[in-house]
């Protein structure tokens, strides 16, 4: 069994309930972690994994407390923190033996599991380099593997892939979904196709609560007649449909501009018209315009 | 029983494991060199650095030009031996009705008891004499501050500042690691000190001839005729060598714990340098009552470093506090050691309140 | 540049530990003068304002330690290095911040004794010669307390800026803030200590040539300290004004 259930979760800093009243149940599979910054994602995590402990609520592992056996727990875990760094002068196979060393790991298994781990992530020619010499996708590689060493049932990623280019944010996917067998994975991040491509379900998050959970299919179904095409020639328009309306996506033609609106009810431009919804609509409709990132 | 001492073992091995990651870390980084090259300078220079032999006596003029006895080291030796021996006996004779005179008077009668049983002629302690400055200096207590500034006072910050600090704090033997970062205060203080008396050991060997006479009363080789015991030259070398220890150790401690309880190399450096200077800043200002300002006078590290040769193995009389008297020496040093027992439980407190908010 | 470095004052000094530090160590600043008769008064001033050297040390480095090291750590020397007013600019608005933002605590310490030495003395004694204070006995010295007093100030905010830029270059070559609070502690601190041991002789004067007696300018007057040790000090100091900021510079750009 692996299931992680997380029941009337807060935490407060000071005056500001950084997660409130949030209750969900995981089990093996991807869980994508969506909402703009400061709804609370890496607070959620941090609590996930011990690193920060609720003002109330409980986090629950198959029926125990997380709390009960901390150390027994962590041994299950695997972590990416948001900013990873690694020791500069450690080679990279340095830097996972003393990981695995933090995990507990047998010395001969950590050696036989980090050269594994380092063809897995395609590091294995470089293991001997200085990890202050990787490129920054590199260094998440070597994040990538370390959260692997101990076989973790959970495995919480905090914006793994932010600021990776579009071959290393693919290569990272099919990470993702070669490992997500019998494992509970939670994945934060601000980049929707991300989600849309390894996520089972995703979790919404906005000040502090869960405000959808669900598998895409669902959550789109949920959206139709909320996406429309609005198509105007008009300069002034345009202006007028950005100041009513969040306007996801506006692509100015050569005398036309066309602008992907969501609403809730039908825009009042002759031109509208109700188009299937994709994912970004989603994000849009639920938080606004400058907490939008690229597809 | 047997499966409970294979889980001693194994977790001892567990432990002693994340201690050596520690130490590779260390020395893996710019900061190993300089605590080499800091070591190597420190041990290397004490080949020059010795005190006035028993055999030799100089001072300076008016002018400050050195002059130097030129009589037979031997006649020189015996007048010193001699003076001291007086002084023991002026102060086993005294008249003086307090408290501190009566304590000294009882400290000499037994020294002169314990000088009956050997012979007043001068033997050979020159190289007690040096290896006894060595092991107590000054410098070399300086140099070790420094290292454990360099070492201890970025155990952890050293982690944030790496970003590899949530990485431990969430794994299987995130205890083990803290741990053996704690560990450190009081390893690398009694490891470097250890091998820096080796070393000065032999050194002072190859110099001034093989370790004779140990067994003999202290006053041998002390400027201070007044030492607090009947201590053979051995034993007294051994306490100051103790109490040097334990000084070494509570600041490695309190250097660690500044260290956890901090976010930067520089809010742990300043801590740790205004923790030093804190005691020392109120014994000029003097807010306290006397009893207090006495115990801060002989509590602050800045005097414990730089008059320790005043402070181990010396006598100054009973302080007096909720109307009972207590030597002050043995206060202070029991004050060192909850010190360091405070410091720890501080670090432990942190793992679990600081560290996790 | 001055709105530089207003920025590189506000990043060093207005920092609760700074300014937490700075109030105590006024504090204790204010209570190290006993009231007595105004040559004593005054000999008292002078051996103070010495004999805290250690924590003018200790709060100067506390301010500039981090100055490098900060902008290392967040990354923020690859931003600077790469705009208009990056690079030569920020490192010298970096040290005129550091000896204005150290000249003003060191002074202000040094002003707070002068003070507390005013009110002691009952405002008088300020015409005195310096050879009339126990502290100046064998200076033979007609310096006045108050000429004294001026000296003083004006040496105080010289050394102030040559400590800042030292240990701003300590600051740049390291990672570790350890590093300047140490190696900028020692330049200061050992000839602190051991011209005390050796106080009692005539070799104390060679000490002149550190930057420390400079800054403590009585102390050169105390111990007669001949005009060609002061002229080396002098050198020396210049040398540091023109040699560390380029080093300092060169260090903060290498990529």
């Amino acid at each position: 069994m692996n299931k992680l259930e997380i029941k009337k979760l807060t935490k407060t800093f000071g005056k500001k309930n950084a997660n409130s009243n949030i209750t969900l149940t995981l089990e093996n599979g991807v869980y994508g972690l969506l909402g703009p910054n400061g709804a609370g994602k890496t607070t959620l995590m941090k609590q996930i994994v011990t690193l920060t402990k609720p003002t109330s609520g409980e986090i629950i592992y198959n029926g125990q407390s997380i709390y009960e056996k901390e150390d027994e727990y962590r041994n299950i875990i695997g972590y990416l923190p948001q900013e990873f760094g690694a020791y500069k002068n450690f080679t990279a196979k340095q830097f996972l033996k003393y990981v695995a060393a933090l995990k507990g790991i047998d010395k001969n298994k950590a050696s036989q599991k980090i050269d594994e781990l380092l063809n897995l992530v395609g590091l294995y020619e470089v293991r001997n380099k200085a990890v202050g010499k990787f490129s920054g996708g590199m260094k998440r590689r070597v994040g990538i593997a370390q959260v692997l060493l101990n076989d973790p049932k959970i495995v919480v990623l905090d914006e793994p892939t932010a600021g990776l280019d579009p071959q290393e944010r693919s290569r990272f996917r099919n990470l993702i979904a070669d490992i997500s067998k019998e494992k509970i994975i939670i994945l934060s991040t601000h980049i929707i196709s991300d989600i849309e491509a390894v996520a089972r379900e995703t979790i919404m998050i906005k000040n502090g609560s869960v405000i959808i959970k669900g598998n895409h299919k669902d959550i789109l179904t949920g959206m139709k007649g909320k996406v429309y095409k609005i198509t105007t020639d008009k300069e002034n328009e345009v202006i007028d449909i950005q100041r009513d309306y969040k306007v996801v996506n506006l692509q100015r033609g050569a005398d036309i501009t066309e602008l992907r609106v969501v609403s809730d009810k039908m825009p009042l431009y002759a031109s509208a018209q109700s188009i299937e919804p994709r994912f970004e609509d989603v994000y849009m409709f639920y938080f606004d315009l400058e907490n939008t990132k690229e597809v | 029983m047997y499966n409970n001492i294979i889980y001693i073992e194994i977790n001892t091995r567990r432990r002693n494991k994340m201690i050596q990651w520690e130490l590779k870390k260390i020395f893996k980084a710019k900061t190993g060199i300089i605590i080499i090259v800091v070591f190597i300078l420190l041990c290397g220079s004490m080949v020059f650095i010795k005190p006035e032999l028993e055999t030799q006596n100089s001072h300076r003029n008016e002018q400050y030009e050195l002059i130097k006895n030129t009589r037979k080291a031997e006649v020189i030796a015996q007048e010193k031996l001699d003076v001291k021996i007086g002084t023991v006996k002026e102060m086993a004779n005294s008249k003086e009705k307090d408290d501190f005179s009566k304590g000294i008077k009882q400290i000499s009668d037994k020294k002169l008891k314990a000088m009956e049983t050997e012979d007043t002629t001068y033997k050979d302690v020159s190289f007690w004499k040096v290896f006894d400055y060595r092991a107590t200096n000054t410098f070399m207590a300086f140099c070790m501050v420094i290292i454990l500034i360099i070492v201890c006072c970025n155990i952890y910050t050293d982690e944030i500042i790496s970003t590899v600090e949530n990485l431990i704090l969430t794994s299987k033997n995130k205890n083990r690691a803290l741990y053996s970062k704690l560990s450190l205060g009081i390893l690398i203080p009694t490891v470097l000190y250890g091998v820096y008396l080796g070393i000065q050991f032999i050194i002072t060997a190859l110099q001034y001839g093989m370790p004779l006479n140990g067994k003999l009363q202290a006053i041998r080789i002390t400027d201070n005729p007044l030492v607090r015991d009947t201590y053979t030259i051995i034993q007294f070398i051994a306490v100051e060598i103790g109490v040097m220890l334990l000084i070494l150790v509570t600041l490695g401690v309190i250097a660690c714990l500044c260290s956890f309880i901090t976010k930067s190399s520089l809010a742990s450096t300043s801590g740790f340098m205004i923790f030093i200077v804190t005691a020392k800043m109120l014994t000029v200002a003097k807010p306290f009552p006397s009893n207090i300002q006495m115990v801060l006078e002989h509590t602050n590290f800045i005097d414990l470093i730089i008059y320790f040769r005043m402070f181990a193995g010396a006598y100054y009389g009973n302080v007096k506090f909720f109307g009972m008297n207590f030597d002050l020496i043995n206060l202070c040093l029991g004050i060192l050691a909850v010190t360091i027992v405070a410091a720890i439980t501080l670090s432990i407190v942190s793992f679990k309140k600081i560290l996790v908010r | 540049m001055g709105t530089l470095v207003k920025s590189e004052i506000r990043k060093m000094l207005l920092k609760p530990s700074i300014i937490i530090t700075w109030i105590v160590l006024l504090l204790f600043s204010k209570i190290l003068i006993r009231p007595d008769t105004a040559s004593e008064v005054w000999a008292d001033v002078f051996n103070k304002i010495y004999g805290i050297v250690p924590l003018i040390g200790l709060i100067t480095f506390m301010i500039i330690s981090a100055a490098y090291t900060l902008e290392y750590n967040s990354n923020m020397n690859e931003l600077i290095n790469t705009t208009q007013n990056g690079k030569k600019k920020v490192v010298m608005a970096k040290w005129i911040g550091a000896g204005i933002s150290t000249s003003i605590v060191n002074v202000s310490i040094v002003l707070i004794i002068y003070i507390d030495g005013l009110i002691k003395s009952n405002f008088s004694g300020l015409d005195l010669p310096l050879k009339e204070l126990w502290y100046f006995g064998n200076s033979g010295s007609n310096i006045t307390v108050l000429q004294m007093m001026i000296i003083l100030i004006i040496t105080v905010i010289i050394g102030s800026f040559f400590f800042s830029e030292f240990g701003l270059y300590l600051s740049a070559i390291s990672k570790s803030a350890s590093i300047p609070f140490i190696f900028g502690g020692l330049l200061m601190g050992v000839p602190y200590i051991i011209s005390g041991i050796l106080s009692r002789g005539g070799y104390a004067k060679y000490f002149g040539v550190t930057p420390l007696w400079g800054m403590m300018s009585s102390e050169l007057i105390r111990y007669k300290v001949p005009m060609t040790l002061i002229i080396v000090q002098i050198v020396v100091v210049i040398a540091g004004f023109i040699l560390l900021p380029k080093l300092t510079y060169k260090v903060f750009i290498k990529e």
